[in-house]
């Protein structure tokens, strides 16, 4: 390791805390949201748009476009450099040309997945239709390729182990909320010993999650698979849980205060519930991939806390990098 | 059991066993040529590119008939990439293993079977048709 890198290393603790993270995942980070940005402005360009955007007032354009993406892609043209707002006019300043300098394997693994997702920005821009929509069968994997970016698993990893769900013994029970195709149970599976109930809407990823699970010969009899919506989840889980794992979860719920409670229904005193949530602040400018594929919107910081408070938690603990993650108890 | 091979004039001879004969066959569907070893008369398979070449061979080894057919895999079933979408194969996937379970010169093990499952549940793979067989 270089000097700068074990200096950057020693002030940044959580890299030292165990050997998931590399300082990589802080030049990804830049170069995934630089390379959205120039994305999200040449398929604009192309189809005119960003023309279409120039001298235009933000009220005169919410009329013409749908307003929640509309709000999405200013905010990445604006991060940037290819748009400013002056008094709520558009103005474009900066033509994408060149695509930026994208050197982190991080990133170079999905830049074809955020490429075809980008292409069908300007038609969610015209009519708020996603036509990437992760539960069709033609997104799932372009979808699993962001999920199984090797930069997300070091981030799971070393969620699990901040938050000491490692400690958990084998006859404990976590929650995987929205477990999808089950990479977040295949992390709980690899770290911890406790068993684990994967909860997700989908049956095809469950049945993919069981695969991957048998796939990578880990114990599949110490997981539990629950087929329904998060917000229904009271319904199947009818025991109290040890703890409950969400990273990156609360914008694809379409009730996440619903879900919130229905996870301190099934909370005892000592349950830990841990979050990795990415907030509007920080990382809207990069949420036009995941939106344009179902997510909602991101929910500001104070908007996460609040949402968790109302639910009935406290917060514990909580790190901003490498993404904000967070340990609950009930109140 | 030590076999000696004798090569002459084309034909290798296993002492005193049977008869083992090198050809020359061109694929009549795309006209690649694969030397192939012969040892016995009947039916032969050489896998060629995404199909298979079935050659026929008399009781004196000659070539008789060379036709083509679909690859087929173990369990019956076949399988292709869907075209465009090759770069969305998961990371955790080997590549080189699955292109080989395709072209059928591998059989599939369970592992190797879940991720086909898993991939065609992704739509990386797709069955290929009756019809699209014919």
């Amino acid at each position: 390791m270089s000097g700068l890198g074990f200096a950057l290393k020693a002030l940044l603790p959580w890299t030292l805390e165990h050997d998931f993270l590399d300082l990589k995942i802080l030049k990804a980070h830049k170069e995934y949201f630089g390379y959205c940005c120039w994305r999200a402005a040449k398929v604009l360009k192309e189809f005119g748009v960003l023309k279409d955007f120039n001298g235009r007032s933000i009220l005169d354009l919410s009329k013409s476009y749908h307003r929640e993406t509309l709000e999405l892609t200013l905010s990445a043209l604006k991060e940037g450099g290819y748009i400013k707002i002056k008094e709520g006019v558009v103005s474009v300043i900066k033509e994408p040309r060149d695509p930026p300098k994208v050197t982190t394997e991080y990133v170079l693994e999905i830049i074809p997945v955020v490429d075809r997702v980008m292409d069908t920005l300007p038609h969610c821009l015209k009519t708020g239709e996603k036509r990437f929509l992760w539960l069709s069968k033609e997104s799932k994997a372009a979808f699993l390729k962001l999920l199984e970016l090797t930069a997300y698993k070091k981030i799971r990893a070393y969620i699990i182990h901040w938050s000491n769900l490692t400690k958990l013994e084998e006859d404990k029970i976590i929650v995987d909320v929205g477990a999808g195709m089950g990479l977040s149970t295949a992390a709980l599976l690899q770290h911890t010993e406790a068993r684990v109930i994967a909860v997700d809407p989908d049956p095809s990823s469950l049945d993919f999650a069981r695969d991957y699970i048998r796939f990578l010969g880990l114990d599949l009899s110490r997981v539990e698979f629950v087929c329904c919506r998060a917000e229904d989840m009271v319904k199947h889980i009818n025991r109290e849980c040890d703890a409950f794992l969400l990273i990156g979860v609360i914008h694809w719920l379409d009730d996440p205060t619903t879900t919130l409670k229905n996870v301190r229904k099934l909370s005892k005193r000592d349950t830990k519930m841990v979050i990795g949530q990415i907030t509007a602040e920080r990382y809207l400018k990069g949420h036009l991939v995941p939106y344009l594929m179902g997510a909602k919107m991101l929910p500001t910081y104070k908007e996460f806390m609040a949402m968790m408070r109302r639910a009935g938690f406290t917060l514990v603990k909580k790190t901003m990098h490498p993404i904000p993650s967070f340990v609950f108890k009930p109140s | 059991m030590i076999v000696i091979h004798l090569k002459f004039c084309g034909v290798k001879c296993n002492m005193g066993l049977a008869r083992v004969r090198w050809v020359v066959i061109k694929c009549p569907r795309c006209g690649r040529s694969h030397r192939v070893e012969i040892d016995s008369p009947g039916y032969h398979t050489v896998r060629c590119s995404n199909h298979d070449v079935i050659i026929y061979v008399d009781e004196h080894l000659m070539v008789r008939e060379v036709k083509t057919a679909e690859t087929r895999l173990g369990l019956g079933l076949n399988l292709r990439l869907v075209e465009g979408k090759e770069d969305l194969i998961p990371s955790f996937v080997n590549r080189e293993k699955l292109l080989r379970i395709l072209r059928g010169e591998i059989e599939p093990s369970d592992e190797d079977w879940a991720i086909i499952r898993m991939l065609l549940r992704i739509g990386v793979l797709e069955e290929i048709s009756e019809s699209e067989r014919k």
